[in-house]
Formats: C-alpha cells, sequence, structure tokens
C-alpha cells in the first residue's frame, strides 16, 4: 500500500471514533451527565381537554419564573429550555410523550405532570430510566411512599389534605354524615384512600359514595346516588368542570350539603365554571392564597407575572412558579456539575426558606411542603378560612 | 318397512345388543372423561384461583395499611386480565368495594369465587376482604368439546359395529349354517336318505351341530323302520279287541233292561208300602189322641165328683148355722119380754111420780116434766121392742123355710152323687178299652215301618245291581271307543310312516312297500 491509501484508512478510523465519541458522549448526556449550556427539561400534561387549566396554569407559572432565571443568565451558565406536550390528562399519551421526552428529546428531567394517573401510568418507565420526576401536580400517596428516589413533590399529599378535610368538617362544621363523590379512576382513589384513613381514625364510615368518568361530565348518576344517603357534605374530588356541574346540578334540585374540593380541582377555573353559584364550597390548598401578597414567594410571583405581562394570577399558576422555584434552588445548589445523582443529593439537602415557607427534602422524605390551608368561595373569591 | 324391524335374523339380533353395548360403552367413557376433564380443569382453576387469591391478599395488607386505593385497583386491573376472571374487588371490613375498575356481578352461576380475608396481622384484625370471581367458561368449553368428539367417536364406532357384525354373522355363522339348513329341509319333506358333506366341518359348535344332525338322521331312519314295523302289529290287535268288545255289549245291554225291569216292580212296592206305613201311622196317632181325651176326661169327673162332695159339706153346714140362728133368735124373744117388762115398770114408776109432781105443785113442775120424758121414753122402748119381735118372728119365719129348702138340696145333691158314680165306672171302661186300642195301632204301625225298611234295602240293592250293569256298559263302550281310536292311530302311524322315504327307491324296495300298503288296509 502507499503512504496516501494509509492515510486515508487512518483518516477514515479516526473519523469514526470521533464520531462513536460524540454519540457516546450524547448518550451520557441522557442518562447521568448534563453537557454543554443547555439544560432541557420535560413536561407532558393536559394542555387540552377538560383539566386544561391546570396543565397550561402549570407551565405558564414555570415558564414566567424559568424565563427569568435564563434573562439573569441562567444556572452555572446553563438555560433551562422546557419542551412540553399535551397528553390531555390520558395515561396513555402520558406514556407515549414521555418516551418521547426521554429517548428523542433526551430530557434531563421531567417536570410538571398532572394528575394521579397520568403519574402512575409512567412511574415504571421513570424507575426504569432512572430519571428525575419534579413536582408533579397531584397528591398521590405512591409518590411519596414508598420515597422513590427520583420523585420529587412540592405540594402536601391527599392524604394532608383529607386529614384536613375531615378535621375541619368534624370539629368545625360538626357533621357526621359524610359522603363521597369521586372520578373513578387512579385519582379518585388516591384521594377515597386519604379520606378513609381520616374517617377510619375518627371511627366513622362514609355514608355514600357516587362516581363519574375522567374527561366528561356525566355526574347526574353519582348526584342521585348520592342524594339518597342525603349527606350534609361531600367530599368531592374530581376536576373544575365537572365539580361545578355537580355542585350546580345538586344546587338546583335543592340539594345543599357541604362541597369539599381538594386542591387538585383547580379553585379558580372552578370558581369561573361555578359562575356567581359556588358560594361555600370548601377547598383545600396546598399553596399559598395567590391573593396574599403577605407572602415572600406570593408577592414575587405577582412582581413576576406583573413583569411578563401575565393578568391572569391563579392558585394553578402560583403553583407552577413555586415548582420552578425551587428547582432552580436545587439546581443552584447542585452546582455545574449536574448528573441526576448530584441533582437528588442537592435536594435532598435543600432547606430554602422563602418568608415563612419552608421547602425541605430529606432521603426520606421527597415532599417538600406539609402545609395545607382550608379556603371557602365567596363573592367569587376563594377565601381563607380559619 | 316393517320388515326392518322385525328379528327375523341372527345378524339382527346381534346387532341390537351390540349396538346398544357399544351404546352404553362410549356413554360411560363419555361421563368418565366429562368428570375427570371437569375435576381436572376445575381443580386447575381451584389451585390458580386460591394462589392468585391468596397472593393479593397477603400483598395487598401493605396497601391497605397505607389506604393505597389507587394501588388495590390497579391490581385488579392486573388479575382481570386474565381471560378467565370475571371479576375482582377489594373490600373494606363493612364488606364497602373499594375499588372501582370491576364490580361483583348479581348472577355468580357459573363462577368459582375466592374470598379471603386481608387481616392485619399485628392486631389480628380484619381490615377488609378479596373477592375473585373465575368463570367456569373454560370448563363448558373443554366439556363440549369432549362432547363432540365423543359423539363423534361413538358414531365411528356403531357404523363399524354394523359393518363388522354384519360380516362376522355371515361368515362364521350363516354359511356353515346354510348346509344344516338344508338337511332341515329335506328332513321337512320327509326324504330320510339325506346325508351331510363331510367337507366343510369345523370345530366349532356348528360343526358339532352338523354331526349331531348326521346322527339324528341315521337315527331317524331307524327309528322310523321300528315304528313302521309296530304300527302293522298295533293295527292287528287292535281288530282283534273290536270283535270281541261288540258280543260283550250285547250282553251288557240285556243284563241292563232285565235289572231296570226288577227296579221297578220294586219301586212299586216300596211305594205301597209307604202308604200303609203312613196309614198305621195315623191310625195310631188318632188312638192315642183318644186315649187322652178319654183320661182327660176321667179327671175332670174326678174333680166335679170331689167338688160335690164340697157343696154336700157346706150345705150341712149351712142347715146347722140356720138352727142355730133360730135358736138364737129365741132368745133375744125372751129378752125381749125382760125389756118389755122394765118399760112397763118404768111407765108405771114415771106415773107415780108424776102425781107426785103434781102433788108437789111449783116444785115439783120440774119433776113432773121429767117424769113424763121418762113415760115417754118407757112407751118408746116399749114400740121398739114390739118392733123387734116381729122382725124376729118374720126372722124365724124366714130361716124354716131356709132350713126346709136346704134340706131339699142335700137330696139332690145326694142323687147326683150316685149318678156321678156310675158315669165313673162307664169312664173308666172307655179308657182301658182305649188303651188297647192304641196299643193294637202301634203294633201295626211297627210292623208296616220293619216292611218298609225292608222293602227300602231291598231296592236299593237292585238299585246297586243296575249300576254295576251300567257302569260295565259304560266301560264296554269305552273299550270300543279305544279299540276304535287304536285302529284309528294305527291308521294314521301307517300313513305318516309312508311318508318317509327310509331308502332309496329301487324297484325291490317298492314291491315291499306295496305289500304294507295292502296289509294295513
Amino acid at each position: 500500500m502507499n503512504r496516501g491509501a494509509i492515510l486515508t484508512r487512518v483518516g477514515r478510523l479516526l473519523t469514526v471514533g470521533l464520531v462513536a465519541t460524540v454519540l457516546l458522549s450524547g448518550l451520557a448526556t441522557a442518562q447521568n451527565m448534563v453537557a454543554g449550556d443547555e439544560l432541557v427539561i420535560g413536561m407532558s400534561n393536559a394542555q387540552s381537554g377538560p383539566a386544561s387549566a391546570l396543565g397550561q396554569g402549570l407551565k405558564q407559572g414555570a415558564m414566567v419564573y424559568f424565563d427569568k432565571v435564563n434573562k439573569a443568565g441562567g444556572i452555572h451558565g446553563r438555560k433551562i429550555r422546557m419542551i412540553s406536550y399535551d397528553d390531555g390528562y390520558e395515561p396513555r399519551n402520558t406514556v407515549k410523550n414521555t418516551q418521547k421526552l426521554i429517548s428523542e428529546d433526551k430530557v434531563f428531567a421531567l417536570f410538571g405532570y398532572v394528575g394521579t394517573p397520568t403519574s402512575k401510568a409512567i412511574l415504571p418507565l421513570i424507575s426504569q430510566e432512572q430519571i428525575i420526576y419534579f413536582s408533579p401536580f397531584t397528591g398521590a400517596e405512591f409518590l411519596r411512599n414508598p420515597v422513590n428516589r427520583y420523585v420529587f413533590n412540592i405540594r402536601s399529599s391527599y392524604f394532608d389534605e383529607a386529614e384536613a378535610q375531615i378535621e375541619y368538617l368534624t370539629t368545625v362544621a360538626g357533621i357526621k354524615g359524610i359522603g363521597l363523590f369521586i372520578q373513578d379512576d387512579a385519582y379518585g382513589l388516591a384521594v377515597k384512600g386519604g379520606i378513609m384513613r381520616a374517617l377510619q381514625k375518627r371511627e366513622m364510615d362514609l355514608i355514600g359514595e357516587g362516581r363519574y368518568t375522567r374527561n366528561t361530565l356525566d355526574v347526574s348518576a353519582g348526584l342521585n346516588d348520592l342524594k339518597k344517603v342525603n349527606p350534609k357534605a361531600i367530599s368531592m374530588v374530581g376536576t373544575y368542570k365537572a365539580m361545578a356541574t355537580f355542585i350546580k346540578e345538586a344546587k338546583a334540585t335543592g340539594y345543599n350539603p357541604s362541597f369539599f374540593n381538594v386542591s387538585f380541582v383547580g379553585t379558580d377555573a372552578l370558581i369561573q365554571e361555578l359562575d356567581g353559584k359556588g358560594d361555600g364550597t370548601l377547598v383545600t390548598q396546598v399553596m399559598p392564597s395567590p391573593d396574599d401578597s403577605g407572602q415572600q414567594i406570593v408577592k414575587q410571583y405577582r412582581q413576576d407575572m406583573g413583569a411578563a405581562k401575565e393578568s391572569d394570577l391563579n392558585y394553578v399558576s402560583l403553583e407552577g412558579y413555586i415548582d420552578a422555584v425551587v428547582f432552580v434552588e436545587i439546581l443552584k445548589k447542585a452546582g455545574r456539575d449536574l448528573t441526576t445523582d448530584s441533582f437528588i443529593s442537592a435536594a435532598e439537602a435543600l432547606n430554602y426558606k422563602a418568608g415563612d415557607i419552608w421547602f425541605s427534602f430529606s432521603r426520606d422524605n421527597h415532599q417538600a411542603l406539609q402545609k395545607v390551608y382550608i379556603t371557602k368561595v365567596a363573592g367569587g373569591k376563594a377565601v381563607s378560612v380559619h | 318397512m316393517k320388515n326392518i324391524l322385525k328379528f327375523n335374523s341372527v345378524e339382527k339380533k346381534f346387532l341390537l345388543p351390540i349396538l346398544l353395548f357399544t351404546f352404553a360403552l362410549f356413554v360411560l367413557i363419555a361421563l368418565a372423561g366429562l368428570t375427570t376433564t371437569s375435576s381436572l380443569i376445575t381443580s386447575q382453576i381451584e389451585t390458580r384461583g386460591s394462589a392468585m387469591a391468596n397472593y393479593m391478599a397477603k400483598t395487598s395488607t401493605f396497601y391497605y395499611y397505607n389506604y393505597d386505593l389507587g394501588a388495590l385497583d390497579g391490581f385488579v386491573k392486573e388479575v382481570i386480565k386474565d381471560q378467565d376472571v370475571v371479576y375482582a374487588v377489594f373490600y373494606d371490613e363493612k364488606k364497602n368495594p373499594l375499588t372501582i375498575s370491576s364490580t361483583e356481578p348479581v348472577n355468580k352461576k357459573n363462577m368459582l369465587v375466592y374470598e379471603k380475608e386481608i387481616k392485619d396481622t399485628t392486631k389480628n384484625t380484619i381490615m377488609g376482604y378479596l373477592a375473585i370471581g373465575y368463570s367456569l367458561e373454560a370448563l363448558d368449553k373443554s366439556r363440549n368439546k369432549f362432547l363432540i368428539v365423543i359423539s363423534l367417536c361413538t358414531l365411528l364406532a356403531l357404523s363399524g359395529m354394523i359393518i363388522g357384525n354384519s360380516f362376522l354373522v355371515r361368515w362364521v355363522i350363516l354359511k356353515p349354517l346354510k348346509e344344516a339348513n338344508n338337511v332341515a329341509s329335506k328332513l321337512a319333506d320327509g326324504d330320510l336318505t339325506v346325508e351331510l358333506k363331510e367337507t366343510t366341518r369345523s370345530e366349532d359348535e356348528i360343526g358339532v351341530l352338523l354331526g349331531n344332525m348326521e346322527h339324528m338322521v341315521k337315527k331317524l331312519r331307524e327309528i322310523i323302520g321300528n315304528v313302521s314295523e309296530s304300527a302293522m302289529a298295533v293295527d292287528n290287535s287292535a281288530n282283534i279287541i273290536s270283535e270281541s268288545v261288540q258280543d260283550q255289549a250285547v250282553i251288557a245291554n240285556q243284563q241292563s233292561s232285565s235289572v231296570s225291569e226288577i227296579t221297578s216292580t220294586m219301586e212299586e212296592f216300596f211305594a205301597s208300602s209307604t202308604e200303609i206305613a203312613e196309614h198305621s201311622g195315623s191310625v195310631v196317632a188318632i188312638a192315642e189322641k183318644t186315649l187322652d181325651d178319654t183320661k182327660k176326661g176321667a179327671m175332670t169327673f174326678e174333680t166335679f165328683v170331689a167338688k160335690m162332695s164340697e157343696i154336700q159339706e157346706d150345705n150341712q153346714n149351712s142347715i146347722t148355722e140356720i138352727l142355730e140362728l133360730g135358736n138364737k133368735s129365741k132368745e133375744i124373744s125372751s129378752v125381749m119380754e125382760i125389756i118389755n117388762n122394765i118399760a112397763d115398770h118404768t111407765k108405771l114408776i114415771a106415773f107415780n111420780a108424776a102425781l107426785e109432781a103434781s102433788s108437789a105443785g111449783e116444785a115439783g113442775k120440774r119433776f113432773g116434766v121429767v117424769a113424763a120424758e121418762i113415760r115417754r121414753l118407757a112407751d118408746s122402748v116399749m114400740d121398739s121392742t114390739g118392733e123387734i119381735e116381729t122382725k124376729i118372728s118374720e126372722i124365724q119365719e124366714a130361716t124354716n123355710r131356709l132350713v126346709v129348702s136346704s134340706e131339699k138340696g142335700t137330696k139332690g145333691i145326694q142323687e147326683g152323687m150316685e149318678y156321678s158314680m156310675e158315669t165313673g165306672e162307664l169312664l173308666s171302661e172307655i179308657v182301658s178299652g182305649a188303651d188297647a186300642t192304641s196299643s193294637a195301632a202301634k203294633q201295626i204301625s211297627l210292623s208296616t215301618q220293619q216292611q218298609k225298611t225292608a222293602s227300602e234295602q231291598v231296592v236299593s240293592a237292585i238299585r246297586e245291581i243296575a249300576d254295576g250293569a251300567r257302569k260295565s256298559s259304560e266301560s264296554i263302550g269305552q273299550i270300543t271307543t279305544s279299540s276304535k281310536s287304536l285302529t284309528r292311530l294305527s291308521e294314521e302311524l301307517k300313513s305318516m310312516v309312508k311318508q318317509f322315504s327310509l331308502q332309496h327307491q329301487d324297484p325291490e324296495e317298492k314291491k315291499i312297500s306295496i305289500v304294507l300298503d295292502d296289509y294295513s288296509r
């Protein structure tokens, strides 16, 4: 062979080697290491459908903060890019989207998902791919207990909300006959579990139960089931459109017990759907009121929303905002050398105080907050109840 | 069409039991198979089901502790992926369903349901229940499949049996039997010359049958030959008997008629002696009655005499009494006189008293009244006594008259008694006369009775003779009949024997048979 040929051969080998290295490094990025100046995170939630307010609100709040951070130069020189897909609050779609996010988009973490059944559907995938699942908009117990290394929750659990509800109903409202209206899927069951736990702690029982199907408004059957038993309070587990339909229909037929929702309902969307007929409806909240400027983080939220020309201030976007804040704090703590493991270590060492709200994780606790607030709808707003 | 259903062939006779047996056998197999497969499948489902239920019950305790209803529901979703699982539900301790992905159906037929308690092992309380329902559809499917297979096999077997049966019967039974049939039909026609072929003799029962048939034919030939000879001998004897019996019959008839005559005479005699007996009987009766009556008469008479005596006595007594009465009235008369005297005296006293009274003046007025009264009283006494005297006279007269008539009566009675004595004697004579008559009549009666008895005995003896004669007549009649039948039978026998050809007909034999015919008449 002549020299030319040899060189060509060497050249070819080198090219192949280089390409291989690049590819391999690319692989490494997806699993463990973040390289480069961009941190890509993925979101798949309800951007359409009867739960769209939740997905959209979450995204909006988070984006406001991420944009602010990026404008300020990012974290450790990295800008955050969020890829978001719509799963319409259907677990099948969530799985597909997540697979795409992981394998194609190669995101570092999954952020701001919405829903219990959706989370449940991708949980195996998370454990399998060993990817961070951050601040899902759900209080499901299985994301908190047993502690999944990769799952980080900000909000209080449904069990906490259920306990607060039952405590209020029994001690403050003095109601003994409590019924349940749930979405007939993992979300409904997740909260039902909490309600039953709270009731059984007090040696009480549910006196009736009604159900409806996710992403529908077929609440009449469930309402009738409950009317037969006539509870004085109904704990409701659903999304804003369906719950509003239920409350309006009940009131229209002269049936007016205490209606108690959990935070997942989407408080502001619920009030809007209730169209002035919702006064007296109770909602447990896991975030401070977006109107409570006294809270440091709320004030910050309001300022940033205003700066971003966003006028729709509501619980859900506040939560998205707060989720983003905590995420960024962890990134700050993890440093430039960002891997999944370093993220986890940083998170579990987190001790971030925003005003008098304290966010912390530990090895045994992947739920940052524990607080539950009770609010009541009055004059088109959710008002705090003590 | 009807012929197909009749059992007119061996093939058909075999066919029905074989088909029944085959059918029954396959039914048994089917049942056995069904039960086995059923129990296999059921036990499979059992093991699977109970294993699954156990596993779920154990693993769900963790979810119960944590109130993770979502996880329980996820469990349910997994379990119902199994096609055999109809439903799976987790319940709380009050049996309210906790899961929603599967509901308990109302109709739990055709299902195996496993219920398990989910216990809190530390507190040993029941946290809830689990129910899984397994469908036994798989069982039904396999059962149906099995039934179809078995039915097909049964059909195949039955057709096989029909064909096989037909073939076997023909080869083993019918073919060899044809030979036997042949021989039998020849025999039926009377051809005892028939012989069986030796070539197709097998060693089974049919072969034995054919062998026996051959023996039978040989024996028959022998026997028929013997019978023929005997028939001829019988015929002879029958004729002889017939003749002698006819003679006897005549004699018996004669006997019979004589006896009849005697019998009728005796019967007449018997009838008349019976009459006499009857009459003498009635004479005796009359005599007896007469005796009886006269005895009664005698008795009555005695009673009459006794009564007469009694009257006589009474009469005497009356006379005595009357005389007494007469005396007594005389006594009364004397007493009357005394009373009269007293009355008289009293009257005098009274008169004196009145005088004294009048002389006493006023003081004696009362006394005078008394005296007047006393005088009146004495007057009335005297009146009364006077009446009494009159009456007594009347009585005395009457008594006298009475005595006279009584004495008259006594006389009459005396006379009567004398007459009755005479009558009494007459009656006694009559009695004794009647007695004698009675005895005589009895004697007559007795004699005639004896006569009657004797004649009875004669009549019965003669009857017996008549009977005997009749019986002997009958026997003779019977013998005649028998000998006639005998003759007839021997004729029949001969004609029957003629039907059989015992040897193959060659001219020599024919001659002999013709002679036999003549002899038998």
